[in-house]
């Protein structure tokens, strides 16, 4: 419709009475005071809030929850360049929060962290640093007894390097893997076999709606003809990690109700959140795409992130949990990652498969989760 | 590299209205006898992502155009805060296109690049050689281009203000870059009024 620009008088020209002028400035000067009063809020359930800075990044820190007996659980969050803050919003971790303070760190390159970080400080070894840093931080500043590490999809990842590093802090006494991540190509071939494994019979179950079917066949035929990450440099190999798990998240692959899954973020995704909260939803979502692109892009490094993590050296109790419907990381490298845990025994360690989860337990099952968390955790004190 | 190529093009291209501003100011006293056109001050409540809330302040003047479609060069600096966020101060260099209205309303478009700061909202520790040492913030600083649109109504239409002042709405992003390396979308409005003052 073309735009009528001798219309566009009409419409501004319209002028107001003296009464009207009064009430919008009126409006105007409460609307302004109550932004910068929400500007000063204080969050619930806070105990500390700082930054931690470290080889050009600072990164933010939010400690909440009840830290009365000095335990803390650290979140390690997935993406990379997911963000921490997410997770307040989920009512599992709320729970937790009436028992221990829970730990909230965006990682660099992730979440509101910013600064100027190197290409070569965005690497596996700088992120198990600053996980050092941040449990330093929170010790300087807080009465801490004891430290358990709650590692989400990457943060699996993250956990097992920092625990298997030379870094562990003695009061690191315990650690949660959450459909955490292995080595990038055993984790995309355990996935690539459950695909090639499970779709045909979706496929041919005629129960299931043709839309669906389309995006399971669109996953098989695409990892069919790619039975690993392909060689090339970092951009080649990472980047066909992103567009398997895309393909995944686009057929539903990632959840058990992905409509459930999608729901439910959307309310920690809303307006809200988006206007309303400290998070940066623009800045989050950049990183959590771009990750691959400013990652350090050296030979060593594309090998040291396909490589699986030194499991046998985890000394700490540990607590596997899956969801069985997870097609990215699969109740199957669950079950591998465990039987790697050969430096602890069989109390020391323990896994769970959630039977109505994919790779969020905590949204999908969230009394389950909470139960089984809150049950290790009390265990360790 | 492209990316640096780029914000040279485009410091160059923003700093030319400010060379013109001046041979106009110039130009403009020979021709009038020592008359010029206005400076045109504005304060404005700033938001990032609407929400954020801070104060931003400008100086502009019409550097080319007619009373009807002008060219407004400004410098502008601002705060926001973005609770446990971050505190950021930026200035930048403007250039706005306004469509004025015989009714008083006026529409405007423009683009901006400048330097933004970010401070930290909260305590510091940096950890250095093993250990963690509470510190003072000193911030990173981005390029900072961006672009706008908006509108407004010339108060001075108005018998019972009298004044040469607007008050106007603005709408737009800016990006901070190299924010971890990438380019960082962020959004913003902004309602203000202007005033209009000759020095001679």
């Amino acid at each position: 419709m073309p735009i009528r620009f001798d219309k566009l008088h009409a419409v501004f020209g319209a002028t107001f009475n003296n009464r009207t002028r009064k009430t919008i400035l009126i409006s105007v000067v409460q609307f302004l005071f109550a932004l910068f009063l929400l500007a000063g809020c204080s969050v619930d359930r806070q105990v500390d809030f700082f930054y931690v800075k470290n080889a050009g990044e600072v990164m933010p820190v939010d400690v909440r929850g009840n830290a009365s007996n000095g335990t803390f659980i650290l979140l390690l969050h997935g993406g990379p360049g997911d963000t921490a803050q997410y997770y307040t919003m989920m009512k599992p971790f709320q729970q937790l929060e009436e028992n221990y303070a829970v730990i909230y760190w965006d990682q660099r390159a992730a979440g509101n962290s910013y600064g100027h970080p190197s290409k070569s400080s965005i690497s596996m070894d700088q992120f198990v640093e600053d996980t050092h840093a941040v449990i330093l931080a929170v010790k300087k500043r807080l009465n801490v007894k004891t430290i358990v590490l709650l590692g989400v999809s990457w943060g699996g990842r993250l956990g097992y390097e920092y625990l298997a590093s030379s870094y562990v802090d003695p009061l690191v006494k315990g650690w949660i893997d959450v459909d955490g991540l292995s080595g990038y190509l055993s984790t995309y071939q355990a996935s690539r076999d459950w695909v090639i494994t499970t779709m045909p019979n979706r496929i041919n179950d005629p129960s299931i709606a043709q839309s669906k079917k389309d995006g399971y066949q669109n996953a098989l035929n695409w990892h069919q003809d790619r039975p690993d990450l392909g060689s090339g440099g970092f951009l080649d190999i990472f980047g066909r990690f992103m567009e398997h798990a895309r393909i995944l998240r686009v057929a539903g692959l990632y959840d058990y109700d992905p409509d459930f899954v999608t729901a439910e973020l959307g309310k920690i995704l809303g307006w809200k959140t988006i206007f309303f909260s400290s998070i940066d939803t623009l800045q989050q979502l950049l990183h959590a795409t771009n990750w691959h692109k400013i990652w350090n892009d050296s030979e060593s490094e594309v090998a040291r992130l396909l490589a699986d993590p030194a499991f046998a050296n985890i000394s700490v109790p540990t607590l596997i949990i899956n969801g069985e419907h997870d097609g990215a990381i699969t109740a199957a490298l669950a079950q591998t990652k465990y039987n790697a845990l050969t430096s602890l025994t069989a109390t020391q360690k323990s896994i769970l498969i959630y039977d109505k989860s994919g790779h969020d337990p905590m949204i999908e099952e969230p009394d389950r989760f909470f139960t089984d968390v809150n049950g290790f955790v009390a265990a360790l004190q | 590299m492209g990316n640096k190529i780029c914000i040279n093009i485009l410091a160059c291209i923003m700093f030319v209205p400010f060379l013109a501003n001046i041979a106009h100011a110039d130009s403009s006293e020979n021709a009038n006898g020592g008359t010029s056109k206005p400076y045109l001050f504005e304060l404005s409540y700033y938001g990032e992502t609407f929400f954020h809330p801070g104060l931003r302040f400008s100086v502009g003047r019409q550097v080319f155009g007619s009373a009807r479609h002008a060219f407004v060069a400004s410098l502008a600096t601002a705060y926001y805060f973005h609770f446990q966020n971050s505190h950021n101060y930026f200035i930048d260099a403007g250039l706005d296109y306004y469509w004025n209205f015989d009714s008083g309303m006026f529409l405007n478009l423009g683009i901006s690049q400048g330097y933004i700061h970010t401070f930290a909202a909260g305590d510091v520790l940096e950890y250095r050689s093993g250990a963690v040492y509470e510190t003072f913030d000193f911030g990173y600083g981005y390029y900072k281009p961006g672009a706008n649109f908006g509108f407004g109504y010339d108060l001075s239409r108005l018998e019972s203000v009298g004044k040469p002042m607007r008050v106007y709405f603005k709408a737009g992003a800016f990006g901070q870059y190299p924010l971890n390396q990438l380019l960082i979308y962020n959004i913003f409005a902004e309602v203000g009024v202007s005033y209009a003052y000759s020095f001679r």
